[in-house]
């Protein structure tokens, strides 16, 4: 190396400082316990407390502590509704589960290129207002439906188990598929070559190797499956016609017999499934991560691995199958937008887009503006949690994290029910307020950026933190320095995440909304409830557009730099 | 004394981490850890640097009791093994990142400062490289760079050269020896590659299994290894019995010479260019001896010879011969 | 871009702190100019259950300077939230839906009485004796049929309740659950006490044979039929029932045999910030302008006698409307949708 010319830039430098005198609490370290204050405060003021409020709601009859909520709970009547919950979650989430298992290995065989085409296609589906599906299903399918009665001349009855089983499994195969996709390309290349190389073929392969390494995956995703859909009360109450499920029937007995503790317990049995769900999931986290420990995967460039032509053929039509089906959705809410269905023909009319630019505007304004904030706020909480929690390892986070993992388990309706009984007195008044739904949305989400985050940090070579604070870097420093640059990847996926369930959401804020702080998808909602199905088409329309657009732009913004390389 | 290790002990669990660990380290030295995978080098360095906190023991720094510093406050910086260069900074704001944050400088102050630490690793026009695109030793310098830039009391390198192939290693070995003598900075160096502990320390410290077992100049550790675990670790040793007592002779001091009625027969030939190893085994013992020069010629395999030993190591060695700490 | 970031970090916590504080605005009631618009510039807020309402607001606004705010629920939703808050609700005022949950709600103390002096010009029957709701206007139930959908299955429109249950229209017919509709359950309750309980019933079981499944909101009915997913909808029947007509093949076909009907209330809350704008609102609305105002936004039979029945509801026979006892009905709801629910089962 050569001698610096200037060698007493380093020589006169060398000094102490005096730095090592100052104590070791100083601002820096302050602002680092306020941010972790701040985090738990949060999680318990607005997850844990609401759900306390619920609870206690279902076991409290003016003032007097009381089980009658939970007496007649498991009457035959109510079994009957567990039942047909268990039957129609059950068969939705292994469809579900097995048709993104299809469309997720289709797509990982790919070249570059299409699979980064269907993996954009697969997050823009993700982008669905409630309903809205439903809606589509009975405008095709339905008695006058487009295409079983003007094109087939059938009057099918879309009305019953087997049209929930079907939106539900379509519902849900954009999100099971992106997972399957991330823990697929995740598989240490090396692992296939290896098995390829000992004479293994190529089923072989994808049975031996490739199914037994995302396994875990593939149950964590059904698990997730299944407590979405036991929680899923807006697709059985429009095309479930006079079959009942548990969540219905508790939307149902909060919203006609106004009986909340009854609804309150109802709610609660949908809690243990989700339990259950949750507690494979974090199983398999762990395995995943003894799996993918040191190792780090290969690109997938190059990778000559082909499947017996019957079983491509067959991925490649479930894949172009289900892309179909959503082009027709949405080709459907498009269309309901700007025509009018007249006894199963179709006249154009501009009367709905009116009708919306007359009142809408303010709503979806106010819908954009809280699903941006919440977004950054449920991803910034998330990765702050996953910090504290598995990097800097602080003690008794992780019952914190659970706690926070909760909201997103539990039913919509249960949680936003605990907002209304929770925050409806001084101080915490927060009744029709914008931030009550702020405050709902971010931390129903927290979940997704924490999951996220916690993957990340797995990957994150832990000397980084390490180096940052050895080059004089404090706590917070790190966080804004290294941390979250590095994380910026996770924070797009949580943010897109949330600010799409936010924009879209109806039932966790249904009773959060007043006039004064209404927005766009409860405005749509009431519409499809009360039969406007052209506006609430509009309003589903631009709902969708809007999120695309700010998407697109988040992914423009953050995800210009190759942050995610190194996030894997 | 610049540095000192009073007693430190820090275990993970009951076998692996360090234990007492006495270490004194004046300035300008150049210190090397030495010892296999998993004895605790690593472990020693992040105890210095503040990364973990002793269970026992304190740590001094020009008379200072540095022990529960943060990280942050203490005046030592690492060179982490595989770097832990920052993959969103390009090489001037890695470089730039203890000068602000450490230092204290303005943004500007900062950047212009660490363009002169880069022109001392000769980085020159790599300013704006993304990190992920630099070679090896390339990110090593970086690396070196970003610590020194703090201007640290005790520069502490985790093996910093395992990364690279043979021929970098060897320059990179004499430019970091020369950059330490020119600038006199105190380093102490992680290494399990003997002979760059050997030819760049002032002193070595081999570790086991969480101890300092040794702690001497290179020449101190190879000739007077203080235990067979030494002697075995650096350097090659055989091990004779002789008229019951057990002693251990380098290749290179044993003499060969040919005698048809000779103990020993060569049973294999290792051609190294500069010297040549040859295996020879008499009835119950093999042995290793090393020959350098133009002697190599004289000898074929299924030669018997005859050996005398010249030295014969722990025969003169301070303290006890060949002792083994009590280990737990 | 580490500014960004310490910037999004500020952010979050003032967001944060924001949501903390809460925002428990109130709205200054700035002071009217002239003493005609004592309230101007004070907005109010309202539940509406009555559609088309919304577009009478601009012309209120500018009569009295009072803003509105407004949201539609459907009147169970609202007591439910309003049940959850605890009566804390933000809105001063509820427009229209369902009497029985204005009912409820007044038993349960969430409104505020006040007797309107518009009062005298109103028939009692729609109006809460204590004053704790108003009526606006009536509601009568009734049919909306797609010829259409009866053409292709060669079937007549039904011409009275009797009609409903002949098997020829099972699978055909779709109506509220009257656990959610307001107007269901009126129609229920208002046959019970035309009928007494005994051949309502048996009625009701009839009907209910015919029946695939009860629609969960008051419109779905309407949009199916004009869809053409029903040949028959029952529903309540107001100017937007008519307006469907416009588009598609429908026609509303009222009962010969009995109207059932519920008035369309409104109330103010107990909450309200704002009461004395909230009387004034109650008074327009029950003015003889106000009255033919909300009439133009949706053609409904107004309940003020001096007001006429808009056009298209000429053809509604008055003396066929159900001698109704508003205060019976709402006493009898959990009773009888108790034993409602057992005899239709899981619909
Ligand atoms: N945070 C930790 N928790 C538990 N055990 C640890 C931890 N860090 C290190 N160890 C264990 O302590 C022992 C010493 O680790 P250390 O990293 O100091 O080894 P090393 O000498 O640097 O090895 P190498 O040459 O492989 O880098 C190892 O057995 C290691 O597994
Ligand atoms: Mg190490």
């Amino acid at each position: 190396m050569r001698c610096p010319r200037n060698m007493t830039l380093l020589k006169n430098k060398i000094i102490w400082k005096g730095r090592g005198n100052k104590s070791p609490l100083s601002f820096d370290v302050l602002i680092d316990r306020v941010i972790l204050f701040l985090v738990v405060g949060s999680l318990l003021l607005f997850i844990l407390y609401p759900i306390f409020m619920v609870i206690s709601t279902s076991v409290y009859r003016h003032g007097v502590f009381s089980l009658d909520n939970y007496r007649d709970l498991l009457s035959p009547g109510n079994l009957k509704l567990i039942k047909n919950s268990l039957f129609v979650s059950t068969l939705s989430s292994v469809l579900g589960t097995f048709f993104a298992l299809c469309i997720a290995l289709y797509t990982f065989l790919q070249k570059e290129r299409i699979r980064a085409l269907i993996y954009r296609l697969l997050m823009i589906t993700l982008i669905s207002p409630p309903f809205v599906s439903a809606l589509a299903l009975i405008m095709l399918f339905g008695r006058r439906g487009l295409i079983t009665y003007n094109l087939l001349g059938l009057s099918v009855n879309p009305y019953g188990w087997q049209g929930i089983v079907l939106l539900q499994t379509l519902g849900l195969i954009s999100l099971a598929a992106i997972m399957l996709i991330s823990t697929l390309n995740a598989i240490d290349k090396r692992l296939i070559l290896a098995s390829r190389d000992l004479g293994a073929g190529t089923l072989q392969t994808l049975h031996r190797v490739i199914l037994p390494s995302i396994y875990p995956a593939i149950l964590s995703v059904l698990f997730l499956l299944f407590t979405i859909n036991m929680a899923d009360f807006g697709t059985p109450i429009i095309i479930g016609g006079k079959y009942k499920v548990l969540a219905t029937e508790a939307y149902m007995t909060i919203f006609s017999a106004a009986d909340l503790g009854k609804a309150a317990a109802m709610s609660v049995l949908l809690i243990p499934p989700a339990i259950i769900a949750f507690y494979f999931y974090r199983k398999n986290l762990e395995k995943n991560n003894s799996l993918a420990d040191g190792v780090k995967a290969l690109g997938g460039e190059g990778l000559d691995f082909r499947l017996p032509l019957f079983i491509r053929i067959a991925l490649g039509i479930i894949t172009g199958l289900f892309f179909f089906l959503m082009l027709l959705k949405y080709g459907n809410i498009f269309l309901s937008a700007v025509t009018i269905n007249v006894s199963g023909k179709l006249t154009f009319t501009w009367k709905h887009i009116e009708a919306f630019q007359f009142a809408y505007l303010p709503a979806v304004y106010r819908s954009l503006h809280i699903a941006v904030i919440a977004g950054i706020l449920a991803s910034v909480i998330g990765i702050l949690l996953s910090y504290y929690t598995h990097r800097r390892q602080l003690p008794l986070m992780k019952p914190i994290e659970f706690i926070a993992s909760l909201p997103y388990i539990i039913p919509g309706i249960f949680f936003g029910l605990g907002y209304i009984v929770g925050f409806n007195n001084h101080p915490l008044l927060l009744t029709g307020t914008t931030a009550i739904l702020v405050l709902n949305c971010t931390f129903r989400h927290i979940s997704v950026g924490n999951k996220a985050a916690n993957a990340a940090f797995e990957n994150l070579d832990r000397r980084l933190e390490m180096a940052a604070r050895d080059l004089g870097a404090s706590p917070v420093r790190i966080l804004t320095t290294v941390i979250f640059p590095l994380l910026k990847s996770t924070f797009l996926l949580s943010f897109i995440n949330t600010f799409t369930a936010c924009m879209t959401t109806v039932g966790a804020i249904i009773f959060l909304v007043s006039p004064r702080n209404v927005v766009a998808s409860v405005l749509m909602f009431k519409d499809i409830t009360n039969g406007h199905y052209g506006l609430g088409a509009v309003v589903a329309s631009v709902l969708i557009i809007v999120t695309v657009a700010v998407n697109l732009a988040a992914i423009k913004y953050l995800g210009r730099e190759g942050g995610k390389q190194y996030v894997a | 004394m610049l540095l000192e290790l009073k007693g430190i002990t820090k275990l993970f669990d009951k076998d692996n981490g360090i234990r007492d660990f006495y270490l004194t380290v004046a300035e300008r030295e150049f210190i090397t850890l030495l010892g296999p995978s998993g004895c605790g080098k690593t472990t020693t360095l992040n105890l210095i640097g503040g990364f973990l906190q002793p269970d026992r023991g304190e740590i001094w720094i020009e008379g200072r009791d540095i022990t529960h510093l943060p990280p942050e406050k203490r005046p030592v910086s690492t060179v982490f093994q595989s770097y832990a260069l920052f993959p969103h900074l390009n090489v001037l704001e890695n470089v730039a990142y203890g000068i602000r944050f450490y230092r204290k400088e303005k943004k500007k102050q900062a950047l212009s400062l660490a363009r002169e630490y880069i022109n001392i690793v000769r980085l020159e026009g790599y300013e704006k490289s993304k990190v992920g695109n630099l070679s090896g030793g390339q990110q090593q310098r970086v690396a070196l760079a970003r610590a020194m830039a703090t201007n640290p009391r005790i520069l502490l390198l985790d093996e910093p050269l395992s990364n690279l192939d043979a021929s970098l290693r060897q320059s990179l070995r004499e430019e970091l020896k020369s950059l330490q003598r020119q600038l006199g900075i105190t380093m102490i160096f992680v290494t399990h590659d003997q002979s760059e502990a050997l030819s760049l320390s002032d002193r070595i410290v081999v570790m086991d299994k969480g101890y300092a077992i040794q702690i001497g100049t290179p020449r101190e550790i190879y000739f007077y290894p203080i235990s067979d675990y030494v002697a075995g670790f650096i350097g090659k040793s055989n091990i004779l019995t002789r008229v019951g007592e057990t002693i251990m002779v380098r290749p290179e001091d044993i003499k060969m010479a040919k005698n048809a009625q000779g103990d020993y027969t060569i049973s294999s030939i290792i051609f190294m260019g500069q010297h040549t190893e040859y295996i020879i085994s008499a009835e119950d013992t093999t042995l290793e001896v090393v020959v350098v020069g133009k002697e190599n010629s004289k000898f074929m395999q299924g030669d018997r010879v005859n050996v005398t030993i010249t030295h014969q190591l722990g025969q003169t060695g301070q303290g006890d011969r060949f002792v083994v700490p009590e280990l737990k | 871009m580490m500014k960004n970031w310490k910037l999004l970090i500020l952010a979050m916590m003032l967001v944060m702190a924001l949501a903390l504080t809460g925002c428990g605005k109130t709205e200054p009631a700035e002071q009217g100019k002239t003493d005609e618009k004592p309230f101007a510039g004070t907005t109010l807020e309202l539940l509406v259950a009555y559609g088309g309402a919304d577009k009478s607001f601009d012309a209120f606004t500018e009569a009295t300077g009072i803003k509105i705010e407004w949201l539609e629920m459907s009147t169970g939703s609202a007591l439910a939230k309003l049940q959850a808050e605890d009566g804390k609700t933000t809105a001063d005022i509820w427009f229209g839906g369902g009497v029985d949950s204005y009912l409820n709600a007044r038993d349960l103390g969430y409104l505020e009485a006040y007797k309107s002096p518009e009062l005298s010009a109103i028939d009692p029957q729609y109006v809460d004796k204590d004053g704790y709701f108003s009526g606006l206007a009536l509601v009568p139930a009734g049919f909306i049929v797609n010829e259409d959908i009866l053409k292709e299955k060669g079937l007549e429109a039904p011409k009275t309740w009797e009609d409903l249950a002949d098997p020829k229209y099972r699978g055909e017919i779709s109506m509220p659950n009257p656990a959610i509709s307001g107007t269901s359950y009126a129609i229920v309750s208002g046959l019970i006490q035309a009928w007494g309980e005994e051949k309502a019933w048996k009625y009701f079981e009839a009907f209910d044979s015919n029946i695939d499944f009860y629609a969960k909101g008051g419109g779905e009915p309407l949009e199916k039929v004009g869809a053409g997913e029903f040949a028959v909808g029952v529903v309540a029947i107001t100017g937007g029932t008519f307006n469907v007509g416009e588009t598609r093949p429908t026609r509303v076909v009222y009962p010969q045999d009995l109207i059932p009907w519920t008035p369309a209330p409104i109330a103010i809350f107990k909450n309200t910030k704002n009461l004395d704008a909230a009387k004034a609102l109650i008074d327009w609305y029950l003015s003889y302008d106000g009255q033919n105002i909300l009439r133009e936004a949706d053609a409904r039979i107004m309940a003020r006698s001096d007001v006429d029945a808009p056009e298209i509801m000429s053809g509604l026979d008055k003396s066929k409307l159900v001698k109704f006892d508003l205060e019976r009905m709402g006493k009898e709801r959990v009773v009888i949708l108790e034993k409602w629910k057992g005899l239709v089962g899981e619909k």
